[in-house]
This record gives structure tokens, C-alpha cells and sequence, in this order.
């Protein structure tokens, strides 16, 4: 299962964070922080897979934004690379032209669609179509 | 004066206004105006899809932290190192006493390019971005070919100015409407503007082709634009052929028209469905019109729904068509409206195959068959 993900931007700040598994405020922070530094030393050239205390670290590097994710080691790990492609891809389709600030202010609308595709640290839905079909149903509604 | 700022320094030939040129997209800086000794300060007025903010940038040509007005005022800097010289980034360290009490939130490190053969390597160079929060920007970076990515990383200027317009400026204002309404809703709302059109052309040729039974629509149209959503369910009705629900209009336009010698000041359909609430035969062409919109199409799109593709075709259609149910639910009174959305969820609780037991005992199908 997944254990938490993260979307950071090239400054190492945090812009979503989402954690499946209770963890202390203070760990958490400390994880973020101690992950973030990793992933951004290592950049897109290296492996995109390794291990980290008891789970496995993957993640991905797309223009200004990395994803990260923490999960279990029964997990595969190139799935949950692709996920990351199809998490991309899906806001993509709803913020045309996808950037930062897109993320940055409609924060809620992001965590809608991640918990859309992930329940309890699980991949429950992969149809971008599906995904968005609530939150433009509300879209429509507030119209 | 209170608008915050960019600091621009520089530790090698890249001038700080260099960086303000690209910034602007100005070939000449014009006026400088020194805001303090030996800070120079340029306006740039930051406009996104979701907020606009007025910034100055700062140029200043030596270290220094202003006074304790500016630096509260500093909330990103930038500066520029040669990977050439060490000395150079020796004195990009240097900076690092005054950023703490600079505190700026965004840190760029700007050199032209950074590859591992240079006297300062990358990757030293990144592991001190990484450890001090910079981030490191390429002017004109190695050109990386092994990739065909749907993503390309953004480098150079414009990498500046995307991390700039994604820091939250203090000084920044909303806007009212940001259009972040996604590709589906837009393309909707230009559906339902046509298909509003399409309805209102039909009308009149209705009431051309037509003019005995529609007579009384065409005259009360003359009179009132209001009334067009609800008669035009009249025309619906009257241009489906089906000759029961022919007559009912029928019955229900000459009615309404019976309604209109009785009160001439009648404002809205809308209020003349409510004034006639005990009317039976009134009531009873609400009751076609609510089968008429189901049976028509948006039932069988629901159950379409439920058996075929995981593409989602039709959900696509769906949402054109929950525009379109809006609308129509719009033009009926209250009690009728809470029928009608019942109607929907039940039908979209079954096309997403949801379970039976939760919607048993709700009406829907039952209430099909007058």
C-alpha cells in the first residue's frame, strides 16, 4: 500500500502532502524533510527506487514538480511510478496547462481528485474521466 | 511604499539588471529610481490566471540588507555566480549571514550553465542549493537529448519567473472569477448556449408552421421573454407527435391562455405555475413534462452508463446533459424540481451500479407511467 505522498517543488517546499498511516506531527515533519532532501540531491538521473528504513522511496520529477511517495515493500513499484504519471495526467486534463500555482491555489480541488484515485493507501480508480466526474459534477452544480 | 520585493545581486559579469531586463521583457530599463543608496528598484507587476500583485525588483551591486524596512520587505532573492571562478561562489557563501536576516522565502542561484567540468562542479553546487534552500537555474543549460517528455522542464528566465509567480506575495489580491472551470465545463456551457439557440429558433418555427396550436405562445411571447423556458416545453411537447401528450398541451395552452384573460399582469410562467397549483389539468402537464424528459433521453443514457465502455464516452455526454437537466428543473416549481432530482440521483445511483437496496422504496420508474 501507499503510506503517504508528497508533491514538493524544485525549492523543496511542500505543496501536498498526504499520509495513509498515522504518524506524529513531529515524525512526520522530520520524514518530509529528511525525504525531500534525498529526492532532490538525487535528482531524475539516478534510480528513482530505493529502499528507506522499512518502506521503499519512489519518486518522480516532472518540470518544477516532484512526487514522492512512501510504500510498503510488497508494493511494485514501477505501478506506483506510472501512477504518478496518471495523477499528472489527470490534472492535467483539469487545469489546462498545468502549473505550480494551479496546485497552489486550488489546493481542495487536488485533494479531491488524489482522493478520488487512493483510499486508505490503496489505487482505487485509474479512469481520468471517472476521477473527474464528481468534482465537475460540482463544478457544474455551483455554476 | 510597501510593496514587497526581489532582491537581485550578482557575483560575477552577469549584471543584476540583466536579470530585470528578461524579467520585464524590456530591452531598456528606462528611469532607475534608487530607493535606497545603492539599491535600485524597478516596478513589475505580476498578473496570473489567480491573482495580480504589484513587486519591485531590486538590483543592488554590493552585500547588504538595506535597512530594517527593506528587509522586511525582501521575500525573494536572487543572485548570480560564474562556475568558473571559486571565488565567485565564495561569494555567493558570503551572502548567507545577511539572507538570514533577509529571510527571504524563494533563493535562486542563477548561472549561465553549470556542467561537473567546471572549476565549481555541479554537483557541489547543488548540494549547497539543496542544504541552503536555493534553487539552482541555468541561463542556458546542457541541452538534454535523451528524452522525448511529454513535460519538458521549464530552465533559464523562464523558470525565474514561474517560481516567482508561484510564491504567495504578501502584497498580492485574488481575482473575482479565476477561470479554472476545466475543458469539460467550458465546452458545456458553449453546448448549453447552443442548444439554448437551437430551442429558441425551434420555437419560432413552431409557432410559424404552426400558428393555431401555438398561437397563444407566440402572443405571450410577444409580450414577455420570461415566459420563453416553459413554453418552449409546450412546443417540446406539441413537436414530439405523440398525439396523448398533444392534446394535454393542447389543453394546457388553451388553459393558460384562459389564465392570461383572467389576469393580465401575470409576470413569469413560473409564477403562473404556482398561482395554479390547484389546477388538476395544470398539474398534469407538469407531470408529462417530468416523464417527457426522462423517457427521452437521459434515461437511456444512464442505463447505457451501467453496462458499457470504461472509456467513459458517455459520461462525457452525461455532464453535457446534466447541464441541460439543470436547466430544465430550473423552469419547474418547487415540489416538482425536488421530483425531478430525485429522479436523477436514483438513475445515476444505478448507473454506477450502486446497490438496489439503497434506492428501494424511492419512487422513479413507478412515477413513469401515468
Amino acid at each position: 500500500m501507499i503510506k503517504f505522498l508528497l508533491l514538493v517543488n524544485k525549492h523543496g517546499q511542500l505543496r501536498i502532502s498526504k499520509h495513509y498511516q498515522y504518524m506524529e506531527k513531529e515524525d512526520k515533519q522530520r520524514l518530509e524533510k529528511e525525504l525531500i532532501g534525498i529526492c532532490l540531491k538525487r535528482g531524475d538521473k539516478k534510480s528513482s527506487f530505493l529502499e528507506y528504513q522499512d518502506f521503499v522511496l519512489i519518486y518522480r520529477c516532472y518540470v518544477d514538480l516532484f512526487f514522492i511517495a512512501g510504500v510498503t515493500k510488497d508494493e511494485n513499484e514501477i505501478a506506483i511510478y506510472e501512477f504518478f504519471h496518471l495523477i499528472l495526467e489527470t490534472l492535467d486534463k483539469y487545469f489546462p496547462k498545468l502549473s505550480e500555482v494551479d496546485i497552489q491555489f486550488n489546493l481542495d480541488k487536488v485533494h479531491m481528485i488524489l482522493d478520488e484515485m487512493i483510499i486508505n493507501g490503496n489505487i482505487v480508480e485509474t479512469s481520468p474521466v471517472r476521477i473527474l466526474a464528481p468534482i465537475q459534477l460540482l463544478d457544474t452544480a455551483k455554476r | 511604499m510597501s510593496a514587497p520585493c526581489v532582491l537581485i545581486a550578482s557575483c560575477c559579469d552577469i549584471k543584476p539588471d540583466f536579470l530585470v531586463k528578461e524579467i520585464l521583457k524590456l530591452d531598456d530599463l528606462g528611469n532607475r529610481t534608487f530607493i535606497l543608496e545603492k539599491i535600485c528598484a524597478y516596478d513589475w507587476n505580476i498578473e496570473t490566471k489567480y491573482y495580480n500583485a504589484s513587486v519591485q525588483l531590486c538590483t543592488t551591486e554590493e552585500r547588504t540588507i538595506g535597512n530594517a524596512s527593506f528587509a522586511e520587505r525582501v521575500e525573494a532573492f536572487l543572485v548570480c555566480f560564474d562556475p568558473h571562478q571559486k571565488n565567485s561562489f565564495d561569494s555567493v557563501k558570503s551572502w548567507l549571514p545577511y539572507l538570514s536576516q533577509l529571510e527571504p522565502e524563494i533563493k535562486m542561484l542563477v548561472c549561465d550553465q553549470c556542467t561537473e567540468n567546471h572549476e565549481v562542479k555541479r554537483l557541489t553546487v547543488q548540494e549547497w542549493c539543496i542544504d541552503n534552500g536555493f534553487e539552482l537555474v541555468e541561463l542556458t543549460p546542457e541541452e538534454d537529448s535523451d528524452e522525448d517528455d511529454d513535460f519538458p522542464e521549464t530552465t533559464g528566465i523562464k523558470r525565474i519567473i514561474q517560481a516567482l509567480h508561484a510564491h504567495t506575495w504578501s502584497n498580492l489580491t485574488m481575482k473575482e472569477n479565476p477561470s479554472v472551470c476545466s475543458p469539460y465545463v467550458r465546452q458545456l456551457m458553449q453546448d448549453e448556449f447552443k442548444a439554448k439557440k437551437a430551442q429558441e429558433n425551434q420555437k419560432s418555427l413552431d409557432c410559424a408552421l404552426n400558428p393555431v396550436v401555438n398561437k397563444a405562445v407566440c402572443d405571450s411571447d410577444k409580450g414577455n421573454q420570461l415566459k420563453v423556458d416553459s413554453y418552449s416545453i409546450d412546443c417540446e411537447i406539441s413537436s414530439g407527435g405523440n398525439p396523448e401528450s398533444q392534446s394535454e398541451s393542447e389543453e394546457a395552452i388553451s388553459l393558460s391562455r384562459d389564465d392570461q384573460a383572467s389576469s393580465l399582469d401575470r409576470d413569469s410562467a413560473q409564477d403562473c405555475c404556482k398561482s395554479d397549483k390547484k389546477n388538476i389539468s395544470k398539474e398534469k402537464k407538469n407531470e408529462v413534462n417530468l416523464d417527457l424528459l426522462h423517457a427521452s433521453e437521459d434515461l437511456q443514457l444512464f442505463e447505457a452508463l451501467g453496462t458499457e465502455d470504461p472509456g467513459g464516452e458517455s459520461f462525457e455526454k452525461l455532464f453535457e446533459r446534466f447541464g441541460l437537466m439543470n436547466e430544465k428543473a430550473q423552469s419547474l416549481p418547487y415540489q416538482e424540481r425536488k421530483k425531478y432530482a430525485e429522479k436523477v440521483a436514483i438513475a445515476f445511483w444505478r448507473a454506477m451500479g450502486g446497490d438496489e437496496d439503497e434506492v428501494e422504496g424511492l419512487s422513479d420508474t413507478d412515477d413513469l407511467d401515468p
